[in-house]
């Protein structure tokens, strides 16, 4: 005995009204960004501690470095990881130097300034609400570029350029989050044939095929090759992504 | 924009880097596609207006600290099922008959006139109460069916009930609904009559 639209108890006017009062509901216009602000750093805090812990912080010291992107900024602190893999660098540019005592010691580390990048990690960042770009450049910038700006064009040649690798999978993350998982798989398939079995990302594009494959209905396959993985990575930061598909 | 480069990013770094990003825009899109609906529901539920802004970050902290767990397809259910704990928990909280400040909100320019202003805020203020007399469960289908309009399928997948349950949820919803009404109209226009 189920109820149908049609036999639904009606409005009155005045309930009507009353109704009609909250068509107006609408939050202030600096929840959203505030809220993205929030959720962001949420999502790094939770990123951060959940990554080995040599990637990210340079020797360990996570809090260090959770607390220097504190101090930066959150969205700051987006700008830098999403590019260079790296708070320290961003340090030294960013503050001029000021926070180099903060950062634990990672070698021999440089500023490089590299031919503009048109990918998507700049484009990334930047559609965010609170635009890196909005930043101010920082003071004592000029010189320091101006002095390795020949050295870095002798060694850029020689560096690994993960902002075609980002471009490349970009593609495939935006198909797949649209649900055109064909385009998305067609997309992981060039990445594969371009940047071949040493790709950088290319345990990123791994998951995103199993993704991609469970989302197009394989699944199957895509449990059998998550299984493999998390047996094969079983400290990787994907485990979680890829535990909430196989109990789907 | 410049792009810095670290001299030899370990693989692990850059995987690291990749996931980070890949989670910051998740979050983005989270927010973007999402907030307002989360907002609108927080505050619909009953949510004191004062809170509601926090309410929704916190909402939308717990979704980007449980990415991992978010299916691709299935956020707004993630979302709105951790709404509804906020709410409730808001509700026991506080206390439910509060009286709304009159905080100057972006909608005052709506308005042709200050009167229809204040008459709409009174109105607004008359339907929180009515809708805080309701029990949740039944606030909740009649804010998605007659304020959000969703179709009695969504509020049976967000509610992850049968659509049969859902509407005669939403018919006992509509009945409790013109009972708190009548009671809380009767007694407005009780308190207007000048002695």
């Amino acid at each position: 005995m189920t109820d149908q639209l049609d036999q639904l108890p009606e409005w009155t006017d005045e309930e009507r009204q009353l109704l009609a009062s909250a068509a107006l509901d609408r939050p202030p216009r600096t929840a959203l960004p505030r809220t993205l602000q929030a959720a962001t750093s949420a999502a790094i805090a939770a990123g951060t501690l959940a990554t080995p812990a040599a990637a990210l912080t340079l020797g360990g010291k996570t809090s260090a470095l959770f607390g220097l992107a504190k101090q930066l900024g959150v969205v700051k602190w987006l700008a830098l990881v999403a590019l260079a893999g790296g708070a320290a660098v961003g340090v030294k540019t960013w503050r001029g130097g000021q926070d180099a005592s903060r950062v634990p010691a990672h070698g021999p580390v440089t500023v490089r300034q590299a031919e503009p990048v048109s990918a998507p990690p700049a484009a990334r960042v930047t559609e965010a609400p609170l635009a890196v770009s909005a930043e101010p450049s920082p003071a004592p910038s000029p010189a320091p570029r101006r002095a390795t700006s020949a050295r870095a064009e002798a060694s850029v040649a020689a560096q690994p350029d993960l902002s075609r690798d980002i471009a490349a999978l970009d593609e495939a993350r935006r198909a797949l989050r649209s649900g055109r998982t064909r385009d998305a798989l067609a997309a992981l398939e060039r990445y594969d044939a371009e940047f071949g079995k040493n790709a950088a990302l290319r345990v990123e594009a791994h998951v995103l095929r199993i993704e991609a494959l469970a989302r197009s209905g394989e699944t199957a396959r895509a449990q059998a090759l998550a299984q493999k993985f998390i047996q094969q990575n079983p400290k990787s930061p994907y485990v979680e992504r890829l535990r909430a598909l196989l109990a789907r | 924009m410049t792009a810095h480069h670290l001299e030899r990013p370990l693989p692990s770094e850059s995987v690291a880097a990749a996931f980070l990003a890949d989670q910051n825009e998740r979050v983005t899109d989270l927010v973007q596609s999402h907030h307002h609906f989360i907002w609108r529901l927080l505050r619909r539920l009953g949510v004191r207006e004062s809170n509601v802004d926090d309410a929704a970050q916190q909402v939308f902290c717990v979704a980007a600290r449980r990415l991992g767990d978010i299916a691709p397809g299935s956020e707004r259910s993630f979302l709105f099922g951790t709404a509804l704990r906020v709410a409730a928990d808001s509700e026991r909280a506080h206390h439910r008959h509060e009286q709304l400040t009159e905080a100057l909100d972006d909608n005052a320019g709506s308005f042709p006139s200050p009167e229809e202003a204040l008459e709409a805020r009174r109105r607004r203020e008359l339907l929180d109460e009515v809708l805080s007399a309701l029990p949740l469960e039944l606030r909740t289908v009649l804010v998605l069916f007659e304020l959000e309009q969703l179709g009695k399928r969504e509020i049976a997948e967000l509610l992850a009930i049968p659509e049969g349950t859902a509407m005669s949820r939403l018919r006992r919803a509509r009945l409790e609904f013109k009972a708190c009404a009548k009671r809380i109209l009767l007694r407005a226009a009780h308190g207007k009559v000048s002695p």
